[in-house]
């Protein structure tokens, strides 16, 4: 069969028959090979630009139900990257889920922009003037209000160090200091 | 003598020997068994035996067991119901006798006291809807299990049997000997699922708008489960993620289905004249002669006028399928349906269609294309398509395979609009699940073992296939395409997996209920890795004459992973152990980089260090040609253009002693020594394909087999001798071998702009 739909569609929908693992609003059925409701998120700071660049890649299609939820209307969004529709909504969204707090102040970012890498959405977030990083608090909600078992992976790479964690609806946020 | 001198001195030259010394230490390491990346696979596989050869073919006593069936099936439409009753006759082909038989009982999946929700790791939601609540925690759900009405003899006689679950125990009267026949009767009905909110392969699709259904059906009936001499029983458990291991056999089946639906199903239909119009079979008959486009056979309006009204009365379709292992039927009273002819090797085979109007205009456009270009493609690559029809049935969210029978998503929105992903979605899929007629439907291995064996070959085919549409069919390319985008196969686009958390990676030979990311894992991975065989470690020529084989050898039969390994090495002089190794039984990675590249030259000035090293060999140090470094006292750059026949002198002497005048012509001497140290971070070994950049702007490509790695995992080294200055060196310039870090692939390094800097340069 086809893996891009019965992955999820068979595990998720006995999960769905048994209400377990709930999905809050989700439509009832999901289709797609990545039984594994998983995102990664890159974070590098580059200290001679005095930039925090921040690349995620989420799943399109569960990202596609966020938004719907999110925004009340169905989306599609385009496999053509440079379609640009719906970019203020998928900022939007990101904004209420993905925060930086550094050095114990709340941090702004900018949206660079966007990118469809097959199934996935690629976002591209960066941290401007950032001249030290001694502490950065990371929250990465995305699609914790959709699936009980989303995994939020998360890769820094900040002064010279690389570190590695993943976030789960139960614990949000990591601390990391330098 | 003279030789094991030399040789020594060649050691102690090439660095070896300094390798060596620095291992010198007073501490012993203990001893280790053998873990060298080419050690053959004895340890993992099965030895051969009567029944499988070592040559990866089956063996003079290999044995296969047959199920027939005689079914009446009936659909009723109003409670979404399926009523059955089946003969099933049990041939016994192994010398092993039998005393009980297994029959699979997939349905009972979604019985109230189905297990396999509860093998599900579960949260407590912060909140949730009311309907969910409900269904959850107020009601029982629902209930799709078997209702095993009778199991008994022909005449009636009832039968003992037990259930486990989604497996049933037959006891049999006497026991069964070799060649011994067994019929028996089970009468049975259930609940019919609704597949796109309860999900599901099988099941129906509710349309609000006009109160139908339509049903894509399978895993309907109790099948007969595998015997065989590699685990006897194949009984499973059916957990819902895992696919089928079923025996071939011939199919009688009537369906019986109101009478204004319009239905298809494995199988040849054997009362066309009584469930057909006049028109219908008219256009059944030009549709026999269009080898160009397809012919409709009910149309779109004609469908719309039966999905107004809801007839009393009963049709039954009535068909016989030989030589199959599975059956499935769709039908509806929406479907529109259309069909082509395609040539198979002389032989006449229809691509069908079967949809709602919910499916046009895409479907009408593009499916049954889709369904002859990939019998085209996979016919060529492995035998020709055997069976008379190849269907191609459009249901939501669906993407499901049975004998000549697929169910396949890919809707336009309401108003008909689909974008790149819905169009290449469904072609993609339509590919995919009719190439599954070759791989396991006919190459039948066992799926609910190794969900890879026809997902992974199949996902391969489907890449040769939509490559192959996109050359056939360029009007199903969007603007600014010009080949086919496929999103797996090229060996780039399993980087991202391979290179993932190893938490949440399995091997491929990995019981496919048990992998993580199922979709990298047994399809994407798999498919990718043959690819790479073909374009890049066997090259085309060897590999689909092994891969021909392979399905050849095991068409109508049951092989195993071993079976495949073994072929593609008998049949190719290949000795392949190390990749099955490393891609199918690790979940390894590729990475291999350039460690440091030396420039050397040929000089008249060796240092005494370099002559002492002669002396000691017995050799007269004028009798030697001396390389020196670029870094070395002794290099000069100012000879960078000349012939080291014009720099050393011993070499000239040599040269004008040993060869004519005509063959120091043709001899083209190098004036650049290179020494690249290649090191491989990845616990794959793979070729190293190496691209030299020459101060002129030209390219050339070497390649070195998997085998430099055998006696060193970590690093080897190369002398490149060449007469035109290399100012680049590039590994796998092509990406093809899924390098998972390519920073380490150029020299002289380069910084490479991140990608987030790539992205933001980009414009964008």
């Amino acid at each position: 069969m086809s893996q891009s739909f019965f992955t999820k569609c068979k595990l998720q929908l006995l999960i769905l028959i048994t209400v377990f693992v709930m999905p809050v609003f989700m439509a009832v059925n999901k289709f797609e090979d990545h039984k594994f409701y998983v995102s990664l998120t890159q974070v590098e700071y580059v200290k001679e630009d005095q930039s925090l660049q921040i690349i995620s890649r989420l799943f399109l299609d569960d990202f596609e139900d966020a938004l719907k939820e999110f925004s009340g209307e169905a989306v599609r969004i385009s496999s053509e990257s440079d379609d640009t529709t719906h970019d203020r909504l998928i900022e939007n969204y990101l904004r209420s889920k993905l925060k930086f707090e550094i050095d114990g102040k709340k941090a702004q970012w900018n949206f660079v922009g966007k990118a469809i890498d097959n199934d996935m959405l690629v976002a591209y977030i960066e941290i401007t003037q950032l001249k030290k990083i001694k502490t950065i608090v990371i929250t990465n909600e995305i699609l914790f209000e959709m699936f009980e078992e989303q995994q939020n992976i998360v890769r820094t790479q900040i002064n010279n160090q690389k570190k590695s964690f993943i976030l789960i609806s139960q614990d949000r946020s990591k601390v990391l200091n330098f | 003598m003279l030789r094991f001198k030399l040789f020594f001195l060649l050691l102690l030259v090439s660095g070896f020997g300094l390798m060596a010394q620095e291992a010198v230490t007073n501490e012993r390491k203990p001893g280790h068994t053998n873990q060298n990346k080419f050690k053959q696979l004895y340890d993992e596989f099965a030895t051969p035996n009567m029944f499988r050869s070592a040559s990866g073919a089956p063996g003079p006593e290999y044995y296969q067991q047959q199920a027939d069936y005689k079914m009446n099936i009936e659909i009723d439409d109003e409670n979404a119901r399926l009523y059955g009753e089946e003969t099933i006759t049990y041939t016994n082909n192994s010398k092993d006798v039998l005393t009980y038989l297994w029959v699979q009982l997939d349905q009972n999946m979604r019985a109230r006291d189905s297990k396999t929700p509860l093998i599900e790791s579960s949260g407590m939601p912060p909140l949730t809807t009311p309907e969910r609540y409900a269904s959850t925690y107020l009601t029982d759900g629902f209930d799709g299990g078997f209702r095993i009405e009778k199991v008994t003899l022909p005449d009636g006689t009832p039968l003992n049997y037990m259930i486990n679950r989604t497996m049933m125990r037959v006891e049999l009267p006497t026991p069964m000997a070799k060649g011994d026949q067994f019929s028996f009767y089970i009468k049975w009905w259930y609940n019919i699922n609704d597949h796109v909110n309860d999900g599901g392969r099988s099941g129906y699709e509710y349309f609000p708008k006009d109160d139908n259904r339509s049903y894509v059906i399978a895993q309907f009936y109790p099948r007969m489960a595998v015997y065989n001499d590699v685990e006897g029983w194949q009984n499973s458990q059916f957990w819902g993620r895992d696919e089928f291991a079923l025996p071939f056999g011939n199919f009688e089946v009537n369906i019986t289905v109101p009478a204004d639906h319009i239905l298809d199903a494995t199988g040849r239909l054997l009362n066309r004249e009584e469930v057909f119009s006049k028109e219908m079979l008219q256009r059944y008959e030009q549709a026999k002669k269009s080898y160009d486009k397809p012919v409709i056979i009910a149309t779109q309006k004609e469908a719309e006028a039966r999905e107004k009204t809801k007839s009393k009365e009963k049709k039954t379709w009535k068909f016989l399928a030989e030589n199959v292992r599975d059956y499935g039927f769709a039908t509806s009273r929406k479907y529109i349906w259309d069909m082509m002819a395609v040539n198979v090797g002389g032989k006449d085979v229809m691509a069908v269609s079967l949809y709602s109007k919910e499916g046009n205009p895409l479907w009408e456009q593009w499916s049954t294309y889709a369904v002859a270009s990939t019998l085209n493609t996979y016919s060529r690559m492995t035998f020709d398509y055997p069976y008379h029809k190849a269907i191609s049935v459009h249901a939501d969210r669906q993407g499901m395979e049975y004998p000549m029978i697929c169910w396949n998503y890919g809707r336009p929105d309401e108003n008909g609009k689909y974008d790149d992903r819905t169009k290449f979605g469904m072609i993609s899929v339509i590919i995919h699940e009719v190439g599954h007629n070759f791989f396991p439907m006919i190459v039948n291995s066992d799926e609910r073992q190794w969900t890879w064996m026809d997902e992974g070959l199949n996902t391969f085919l489907q890449y040769v296939a939509e490559q192959d549409f996109g050359e056939w069919y360029p009007a199903a390319l969007s603007p600014g395409q010009t080949a086919y985008p496929s999103r797996r196969g090229p060996a780039k686009y399993i980087v991202n997996y391979m290179g993932g958390d190893q938490d949440f990676i399995a091997p491929i030979m990995t019981k496919g209920l048990n992998t993580y990311q199922f979709g990298n894992n047994a399809y994407g991975k798999p498919a990718t890795a043959l690819n790479i065989l073909r374009e890049t470690v066997m090259g085309r020529e060897l590999f689909d004459y092994s891969f021909k084989e392979y399905a050849n050898r095991w068409k109508f039969k049951h092989p195993t992973p071993e079976d495949f390994f073994r072929t593609m090495e008998d049949a190719s002089a290949f000795d392949l152990d190390w990749f099955w190794r490393g891609w199918f039984y690790t979940t390894d990675w590729v990475d291999i980089g350039i460690a440091e590249v030396k420039t050397y030259q040929v000089t008249a000035k060796p240092s005494d260090d370099t002559k002492r090293i002669a002396r000691r060999f017995g050799r007269n140090p004028d009798d030697m040609v001396y390389f020196v470094e670029a870094s070395a006292d002794g290099f000069d750059a100012s000879l960078k253009n000349k012939k080291p026949s014009e720099i050393s002198k011993t070499l000239e002497k040599y040269l004008k002693d040993n060869f004519t005048k005509d063959e120091l012509k043709a001899i083209n001497e190098p004036k650049f020594f290179y020494e690249i140290t290649f090191n491989k971070p990845g616990g794959l070994v793979m070729p190293i394909i190496v691209e030299y950049t020459y101060d002129d702007g030209s390219t050339k490509t070497e390649t070195f087999p998997a085998q430099i790695w055998r006696l060193n995992d970590k690093e080897v080294r190369r002398v490149v001798a060449s007469n035109k200055e290399i100012v680049k060196i590039t590994l796998d310039p092509k990406e093809e071998t899924a390098d998972i870090d390519t920073t380490n692939n150029i020299w002289p390094p380069q910084e490479q702009k991140s990608e987030f800097e790539q992205f933001k340069g980009s414009g964008n």
